[in-house]
């Protein structure tokens, strides 16, 4: 009885909050036709040095906003240092790169613009590259006082990335109440809950809202070191620490990780039970997970149909 | 410094202090509001600050108890926080060097709040990974139910409760002291079925790791609990309030000097405004007393000639008596010009009253220093005559008895109805003055006085042309010793010779009185008699002097200096002194007649006894000859009472010892009477007209 008592208490330590997870609204605001003229420069290889590589080039937008690689391929076929980040839903996190040294879209956009091993430009070369077309020029000129300058045309494509958020996934359309989960996703959406991954997967973009250690219970095996948190901040309890990245769309954008050392869903669940959360996971309790991950996925933008 | 400078250095001052009550106004008001403002938004942008640290709290609070949670909104709060204190510190009294004690609290304010994004992350991070332990284990007891070797269920349930149950106790009740005691791991035996081992394994995982991780998450929570932004705020708030009250106390001083200059500037105001209403009201005055003055006279408080003249043009039928105080002029110089103006007073209240129970009166005018004019209207001649007759009867010989001086006065009156009536009144007065016969006049046309005005002006040239000429000329006439029947003396009678013609003085002395000729001919007499008794040394000579002449003292001196300059005849020029009221009161007649006498001269009186014979100044003056007026000489004859008049001066002339003599000595009949009479000298056409000799 004493035992059973001392379970029901335990029980009832575990308080439930309301749902840590919101839904993506339907409709963002964005100045329009700064966010067409941000499209274009998106998606403009001449914005590299080499006139080879565009934003677009790791961020496919058009499928899960990151690309295939562990590590994108720049300028000249150099090779960055860390796994490409989505550029979806990017607009709702609270910091911007993994281990979040960029605080929104304006400082983050400029970082591999000016990046030697990305697009590898200058400020100046940015204008002049930009001035150089007459559409950008009167576009410039109608939208901006002063015309084309570097911080307009980061804040154009800025204002392209507001717009580059994935509503109605399923999940979020179960969240308003507008579809049902299937068993399977159901069992996935409670495991997700209670073997703890909501504890950092919350709030609009499930994750992306907190830092998190890769690799508490056991060492995570890095292949080779890679820029964390403690490269911000110097604090040893940072050492390994990267933003928590965003679970919306995540079944479009293997492979997973900040060194992308797992190429399958399942995997990365399994991998994030045993590292993250000690314990080990059975298949069919991740295949649930991953049931529930896949109902992340959203609509593609408005935009990309502009 | 004169007054008009004075008057526009204090304008100027009170312009300037008045522009700076305004300026002061004006900053005093722009200044508060603006501070008001500022401190408002300062204290709204504190509260906030307060207000989002608060929620921060609770929501860290929140995170804490809830199993899962969204870190969404802590984020959010962190910026709101950051936000609100940016707004804060952009708050412009921050700028100035008043505040700037509040720079040191600003400072930690920031360094707080920047301290909590990293505070918080690691929160966050350890907070997640403990509550996903402790919930795995609360969810992990289950899993010992299922293991092979049930004879240790009982030994290890308790234990994996307990533990679990001290671990949450610890977290919930932020304590590490449930922790530190009893060992909670188990010790895994290779026996053991791989249930258990990994039961164990797990377990021992995770417990270790709470055990270990517990104490750092709730370390961090504790300095997180303990952030001094709401401390902070509130000391900010007080020490804010403190600043802001002295700010406030400057603006009150500025609101001080502004009231007391804006009190300083109305109160001069009224001040000006007083004295030029006062400077104002004298001006009105004044401009009425001289607008007064225009048309009344000052003196008597009597309308003057310019205002008759105005009322006069608006009556239908306008009448006037003129009244004049008979020698006023000399009344002024007896007895002074204070009594004079005080008589002048006085007869105009009397003129006042009189008129005032007449009809027809319209006003009293003082139209000249002795002249009064009551204008009437619709008033008959006869009426009017009437009128002036009570004014002759009430001001004539009057004794007034609120002069200090006896002073007896008489007025002449003329009544015009004839325009213009000022000028014709003033003529017939002037005729009835040369003849002091009457003491009333109606003006008539035919009174012919504008002849005699034009006459007088014909006089006037006659007598300048016969001076110049030298056609003065003394006639004598000769006087007879009555007891001997010789001519003993002759008088000197002026003349004026034209040709054959000889003019009487009784048609050109009278004119010429009034002109400086009077003077030259009075000297051409003299000057020519000294020469005729020069030539006749065996006669006696006597010139007619007035009282004015004598009163001309450069001609008595003129004519003194004759006396000297021939001493041998000096004593046979006599000089007759027509008989006048003037002379009994003339210190001036004393010491003529001291002089005359001097040369062994003789002085006489002429025509006594015919205006108003006084014997009184004979105490007085030294005379030596009575000369009876000829008025009285040439009735005595016919009537009875001159010829008592005649008697009585001359027994008076006797008991004083004076020579008489009588002229006017026309017939025979008369020569006889005066014989009889005793009279001692006769003079007449009986004997001879007045001649050249």
């Amino acid at each position: 009885m004493r035992l059973f008592f001392l379970l029901f208490m335990c029980a009832v330590f575990i308080v439930e909050a309301k749902e840590a997870i919101v839904p993506i609204p339907k409709r963002v605001v964005y100045d329009k036709q700064k966010a067409l003229l941000g499209k274009r420069l998106f998606f403009d290889t001449s914005l590299s040095k080499d006139n080879s590589v565009g934003c677009v080039s790791c961020h496919n937008v058009h499928s899960g906003g990151s690309d295939s690689l562990a590590v994108s391929v720049g300028f000249g076929g150099k090779e960055g240092d860390i796994r490409s980040p989505t550029v979806l839903n990017a607009v709702f996190n609270f910091r911007q790169f993994w281990n979040g040294r960029a605080k929104d879209l304006y400082q983050q956009a400029k970082g591999p613009l000016l990046n030697p091993v990305e697009h590898n430009m200058t400020p100046k070369l940015v204008v002049e590259r930009v001035k150089s077309d007459e559409t950008y020029r009167n576009s410039f000129k109608k939208l901006y006082d002063d015309g084309v300058t570097f911080a307009n045309v980061i804040d154009a494509i800025v204002e392209f990335e507001k717009a580059l958020v994935t509503p109605d996934s399923k999940f979020d359309r179960f969240l308003r109440g507008e579809a049902e989960l299937s068993q399977k996703e159901r069992k996935g959406f409670t495991l997700f809950k209670r073997y703890g991954c909501i504890s950092c997967h919350n709030g609009i973009n499930v994750g992306g809202n907190s830092f998190a250690k890769i690799g508490i219970f056991f060492p995570y095996k890095n292949a080779r070191s890679y820029p964390d948190r403690y490269a911000v901040t110097k604090d040893p309890i940072d050492k390994n620490v990267f933003k928590v990245p965003t679970l919306r769309n995540v079944a479009l954008r293997p492979p997973y990780f900040h060194d992308g050392g797992y190429k399958r869903l399942i995997e990365a669940i399994k991998a994030m039970a045993h590292y993250n959360l000690g314990m080990e996971i059975d298949t069919n309790d991740a295949e649930a997970i991953e049931s529930f991950l896949h109902t992340l996925t959203g609509e593609l933008p408005e935009i990309l149909d502009e | 410094m004169n007054s008009k400078v004075k008057e526009y250095v204090s304008f100027i001052v009170v312009f300037v202090v008045g522009i700076g009550a305004m300026m002061s106004f004006y900053i005093f008001y722009t200044k508060q509001k603006e501070l008001v403002k500022e401190q408002k938004e300062f204290l709204l942008a504190l509260d906030q600050t307060k207000l989002e640290a608060i929620e921060f709290r609770y929501l860290i609070l929140q995170n804490f108890i809830y199993a899962y949670n969204n870190n969404d909104a802590i984020n959010r709060k962190m910026e709101r926080l950051q936000k609100a204190y940016d707004e804060l510190s952009s708050n412009e009294l921050l700028a100035k060097r008043k505040y700037a004690p509040l720079k040191k609290e600003m400072g930690l304010l920031e360094k707080e709040i920047a301290s909590l994004f990293p505070k918080t992350q690691h929160y966050l991070m350890y907070n997640a990974s403990v509550k996903n332990s402790l919930l795995f284990l609360t969810d992990y007891e289950f899993r010992l139910l299922k293991i092979k070797e049930k004879h240790l269920l009982l030994e290890f349930l308790p234990k994996v409760v307990k533990t679990t149950q001290s671990l949450l106790y610890a977290k919930r009740l932020d304590d590490i002291e449930y922790l530190s005691k009893e060992g909670y791991l188990f010790r895994n035996d290779p026996t053991y079925s791989k249930e258990l081992q990994d039961f164990i394994k797990t377990y021992n995982l995770h417990v270790n790791y709470v055990v270990k991780n517990l104490p750092v998450l709730l370390s961090i929570k504790r300095e997180l609990d303990e952030n001094k932004v709401f401390d902070t705020t509130k000391r900010i708030a007080k020490k804010f309030a403190r600043l802001y009250v002295e700010d406030e106390e400057l603006l009150n001083s500025y609101a001080a000097i502004f009231f007391f200059t804006f009190v300083f500037t109305f109160v001069y105001l009224i001040v000006v405004l007083v004295r030029y209403k006062k400077e104002h009201t004298k001006l009105v005055d004044t401009t009425n007393i001289l607008r007064h003055s225009l048309t009344h006279d000052l003196l008597t408080g009597l309308k003057n000639r310019v205002a008759l003249e105005k009322d006069t043009m608006l009556l239908q039928a306008p009448g006037i008596v003129l009244m004049n105080i008979d020698r006023f002029k000399d009344i002024n110089d007896i007895f002074g010009g204070k009594t004079g103006d005080r008589l002048l007073r006085i007869v105009a209240k009397l003129i006042e009253r009189v008129a005032s129970t007449q009809k027809g009166v319209v006003e009293v005018y003082r139209i000249g220093a002795d002249e009064f004019v009551v204008l009437y209207d619709g008033i008959d001649e006869h009426t009017l005559v009437e009128y002036a007759k009570i004014f002759e009867k009430q001001i004539n010989y009057r004794d007034f008895e609120d002069l200090q001086e006896e002073v007896e006065i008489s007025v002449s009156i003329a009544v015009n109805y004839k325009p213009p009536l000022l000028e014709n009144a003033d003529l017939a007065l002037k005729s009835i003055k040369r003849t002091k016969k009457r003491k009333i006049i109606v003006y008539e046309d035919a009174l012919g006085l504008h002849t005699q005005a034009q006459n007088n002006i014909d006089v006037i040239h006659l007598v300048k042309q016969a001076v110049k000429e030298d056609r003065i000329e003394p006639f004598f006439q000769p006087i007879i010793n009555l007891k001997t029947m010789q001519i003993e003396k002759f008088e000197a009678l002026v003349r004026i010779v034209e040709g054959d013609e000889v003019i009487s003085p009784f048609l050109f002395l009278d004119v010429a009185k009034k002109t400086h000729l009077y003077h030259d001919i009075t000297q051409i007499v003299v000057e020519k008699t000294f020469k005729a008794a020069a030539a006749h040394p065996n006669y006696r000579f006597s010139i007619n002097l007035s009282v004015s002449d004598i009163l001309d003292e450069e001609l008595v001196e003129e004519i003194f200096d004759l006396y000297e300059h021939h001493s041998i005849i000096a004593d046979r020029i006599d000089i007759e002194l027509l008989e006048s009221e003037e002379l009994h009161t003339m210190d001036a007649i004393k010491r003529f007649i001291e002089r005359v006498h001097s040369f062994g001269s003789l002085v006489y009186i002429d025509d006594f006894g015919s205006g108003y014979s006084n014997f009184a100044y004979f105490a007085d003056l030294e005379i030596d000859v009575l000369k009876v007026d000829g008025s009285i000489v040439k009735e005595v004859a016919q009537n009875k009472r001159k010829r008592h008049m005649l008697e009585s001066i001359v027994m008076f002339a006797k008991n004083m010892n004076l020579k008489t003599v009588a002229e006017f000595v026309e017939n025979e009949e008369i020569l006889e009477i005066v014989k009889e009479l005793g009279i001692d000298f006769a003079q007449g056409y009986h004997f001879s007209p007045p001649t050249r000799i």
